[in-house]
């Protein structure tokens, strides 16, 4: 009897770790439930160089990181890069925008592991470390290397 | 009793082993201390401030490379191309034929290169600050698949002399189009 209950403690916890990050419906990820105002916080950085200065320091940071261009427009100020490791990977989209007196940058990606199901990335740290990376290539630019 | 609970302590080791050593997002857009060193290795200037030339230039060297272009972007002087080419190579073919001989298991050959679609990005840049020049930068990756389609490998090119050919072919080309060939 005892070791009955050992097994179906045993079979109960499998399958906890199984089934952990299942969604009761995969329709549920169309929209998924982001906070809008939050997500932006964390995405959004201004700089104060042209659009175009920030969109070549952009391409050159991605360039820096080993990502390979998609797509790229300068009117919407669009640019998409996937990078591909071989456990890895991920796509990002970046979207430069002229406001005024100063040029805002928007980046999201998704990313996807061995073990990790493709998911968009809500880490702040993720963005942070790739405006570090873009903060780096507009100074670089800035003195004209 | 303790049988179980051997099991149980291994299901759990299992479970935070195979979450060691993987890359996680934020190592993804992590500038390493090689970076600068590669985009040296990645870029070469030229001495024309007229972008659209060495853009053109660039062009014409991948098709003579047989790449396909992707993507172009002229206000940024972007451009994407890819191909797929044979990845078979003798010496890993023959190890494995022998291997699957030997051990009586055709599943081995699974692990044999066999295809490789490689990608690249050449991004050309004015650089009139310091001097009058245009630099051309160029990244390459490469993923490499078995004869079933699955992913064995993939990766970022970081030899110097395939870089170094690429820039020479461009310097040939940028002479080719002013002589009109």
């Amino acid at each position: 009897m005892r070791k009955l209950n050992l097994t179906i403690i045993i079979a109960l916890l499998t399958s906890t770790v199984l089934f952990t990050g299942c969604v009761q419906n995969s329709k549920s990820m169309i929209l998924e439930n982001t906070q809008q105002l939050k997500v932006r916080s964390y995405q959004i950085k201004k700089y104060n160089k042209s659009k175009l200065d920030i969109a070549r320091a952009v391409v050159s940071t991605l360039q820096d990181l080993s990502f390979i261009i998609d797509k790229a427009d300068i009117r919407t100020g669009t640019i998409t890069a996937t990078k591909l490791l071989k456990n890895a990977s991920m796509r990002i989209t970046i979207i430069v925008r002229d406001k005024g007196k100063s040029t805002q940058v928007r980046a999201n990606a998704q990313f996807a592991s061995a073990n990790k199901m493709p998911e968009a990335v809500t880490e702040p740290k993720t963005y942070q470390t790739f405006y570090s990376a873009l903060d780096k290539a507009v100074f670089l630019e800035n003195q004209g290397l | 009793m303790k049988r179980y609970f051997n099991i149980l302590i291994l299901t759990f080791v299992g479970i935070f082993i195979s979450g060691c050593a993987q890359t996680n997002a934020q190592q993804m857009v992590n500038l390493t201390e090689t970076s600068l060193k590669e985009r040296q290795l990645q870029t070469r200037n030229y001495d024309t401030t007229q972008e659209d030339k060495i853009l053109t230039s660039s062009v014409a060297t991948l098709q003579d490379l047989g790449f396909n272009i992707d993507e172009i972007n002229v206000d940024l002087g972007i451009v994407t191309c890819s191909k797929t080419r044979d990845a078979r190579e003798i010496g890993q073919q023959v190890g494995l034929v022998l291997l699957a001989v030997l051990s009586g298991n055709g599943d081995v050959m699974d692990s044999a290169d066999h295809t490789q679609i490689i990608r690249a990005t050449v991004v050309t840049t004015p650089k009139t600050k310091l001097k009058k020049e245009t630099s051309v930068r160029l990244t390459i990756m490469r993923v490499i698949k078995n004869h079933k389609g699955n992913v064995l490998n993939v990766e970022t090119i970081k030899d110097q002399t395939i870089y170094k050919q690429f820039f020479d072919k461009v310097s040939k080309s940028v002479f080719l189009e002013d002589n009109n060939v």
